[in-house]
C-alpha cells in the first residue's frame, strides 16, 4: 500500500494523494488525517467534526472512497484556486501560539516530502506549492538557504 | 514618537493599544483611590482619631478582606479581557519578517516576491533638519493601514526585541526561534520604536520605524522595491 505524503490538517489542507476522495468538505480531511495520517487509504468511514462559528458540530459521516482521476482533478482545481487567492500563510491550528518555529520547519519538510513523493509517482506536483508558499511566507530566507545547502550536502537533519 | 519628558503613553494607533491605554487609566484610578484611602487613614491615625478599646474587630476584618477582593476583581476582569483579545485569531493580510542583527534589522516580505532590505539607524551627523535623533532609519517598514499584519520576529546573533509602543507591540527576537505577533494600524502614520533587549554596544542605536499607508501607496512602494 502506497503511503500518501503527510498533509496539513490546517484550515485549507491540500490533499496531494489522488487516490482518496473525502467528499466536498476539505475540513473533514483534517480530522481523518489526524486520525490515521499514514493509513488514510484504508479508512472505511469517519465522523467528521468541524468547527463552525466557534462550536464543534458533528457533520454527517463522511464516506471515504478510493476514486481515480475525477476526484484528483477536483482536488487539483481546489488547490489551484487556493494558490491563486493566496495572500499569506493562514492560521494553522497545529501552531496556535507565539512560537512559530515548528510551523516553518514543518512546511519546509512537507514541501520537500511532497515533491519527492509526487516525483516518485510521476504525478503533478502543483499541490505541493501550497507548502512552498507557506514556508516562504514564514521562514527567514537565511534559514531556507542554509537548509537547502544541507540538503545538497546530504547533512539535512530532517527526514525527507 | 515620545517627546522629551513625556510621562504618558504615545497616542494609540492600534485597537489593542487603545484598550491598553484605557485599562491603564482604569488601573491608575483604582491605585489613586487606594492611596487616597490609605493617606486618609494615616492622617486619622496620626491625629489619634482611630484609637479604640475594642478587642473584637469582626466587622472591620470583614470589610478589609472583602474590599481588597473586590478591587482585585475590578483589576483582573478587564486585564484578562485584553489578554484574550490579544490572542484572537485574525487572518493576516501580510506577513512581515523582522530579523535582528548587531546592530540593525532586516525586514523580509516574501508572500509573493523575495523582498528584503536592511534598516540601519540614520547617524546624527547625516540627519536632515527636523528629523528625530536616534529614531530615524534609512529604510522604513511600509505596511498597508487598517489591515491585520503578522510579524515573525527572530534574531541572527544575540537577543534583541522588536517594539513599537504606539502599536502596543513588543516581542523578543531570539536566535533559532520564530516569535509571532500581529497588529492592525487604525490610521496612516509613522510609528517609532527601539530595540528593547540589551544586545551590545549599539543596542540603543537600532531603531524600528513603521510607516502605515493606504493600500495603493503600499503597492506602489513594494513595486519599487521589487524593481
Amino acid at each position: 500500500m502506497e503511503v500518501p505524503p503527510p498533509f496539513s490538517p490546517s484550515r485549507s489542507p491540500p490533499n496531494p494523494s489522488p487516490a482518496l476522495s473525502v467528499g466536498r468538505s476539505t475540513l473533514c480531511t483534517s480530522v481523518i488525517s489526524l486520525a490515521a495520517p499514514r493509513a488514510v487509504a484504508s479508512l472505511p468511514a469517519a465522523l467528521c467534526a468541524v468547527r463552525l462559528g466557534g462550536s464543534v458540530v458533528r457533520a454527517a459521516a463522511v464516506k471515504v472512497t478510493l476514486t481515480g482521476t475525477a476526484a484528483a482533478a477536483a482536488m487539483a482545481e481546489d488547490i489551484r484556486t487556493k494558490l491563486e487567492h493566496y495572500k499569506t500563510a493562514p492560521f494553522d491550528s497545529r501552531f496556535p501560539n507565539q512560537n512559530q518555529t515548528r510551523n516553518c520547519w514543518q512546511n519546509y519538510l512537507d514541501f520537500h516530502r511532497c515533491e519527492k513523493a509526487m516525483a516518485a509517482k510521476g504525478a503533478d506536483a502543483t499541490p505541493c506549492q501550497w507548502y512552498y508558499r507557506v514556508y516562504k511566507s514564514i521562514c527567514p530566507t537565511s534559514w531556507v538557504t542554509t537548509w537547502d545547502e544541507y540538503r545538497e550536502e546530504g547533512t539535512f537533519p530532517g527526514k525527507i | 514618537m515620545a517627546n522629551h519628558s513625556q510621562l504618558g503613553f504615545q497616542d494609540a494607533s492600534s485597537p489593542i493599544m487603545e484598550e491598553l491605554v484605557e485599562f491603564h487609566d482604569h488601573a491608575l484610578m483604582v491605585a489613586l483611590a487606594i492611596c487616597s484611602l490609605v493617606l486618609y487613614l494615616l492622617t486619622l491615625m496620626l491625629m489619634e482619631k482611630l484609637s479604640s478599646n475594642t478587642v473584637d474587630a469582626q466587622e472591620v476584618e470583614l470589610i478589609w478582606t472583602i474590599l481588597p477582593a473586590i478591587v482585585l476583581v475590578l483589576l483582573a476582569l478587564p486585564s484578562l479581557q485584553i489578554l484574550y483579545m490579544m490572542d484572537e485569531i485574525d487572518e493576516p493580510d501580510l506577513t512581515l519578517k523582522a530579523i535582528g542583527h548587531q546592530w540593525y534589522w532586516t525586514y523580509e516580505y516574501t508572500d509573493f516576491k523575495d523582498l528584503s532590505f536592511d534598516s540601519y539607524m540614520t547617524p546624527t551627523t547625516d540627519l536632515p533638519l527636523g528629523h528625530f535623533r536616534l529614531l530615524e532609519v534609512d529604510h522604513r517598514i511600509v505596511i498597508p493601514m487598517e489591515s491585520p499584519i503578522r510579524v515573525i520576529i527572530t534574531a541572527d546573533d544575540v537577543l534583541h526585541s522588536w517594539a513599537v509602543p504606539a502599536l502596543g507591540v513588543k516581542t523578543d527576537a531570539i536566535p533559532g526561534r520564530l516569535n509571532q505577533t500581529s497588529f492592525i494600524t487604525t490610521r496612516p502614520g509613522v510609528f517609532y520604536g527601539q530595540c528593547s533587549e540589551i544586545c551590545g554596544a549599539n543596542h540603543s542605536y537600532m531603531p524600528i520605524v513603521v510607516e502605515s499607508t493606504p493600500l495603493k501607496h503600499f503597492e506602489a512602494w513594494s513595486s519599487l522595491l521589487s524593481s
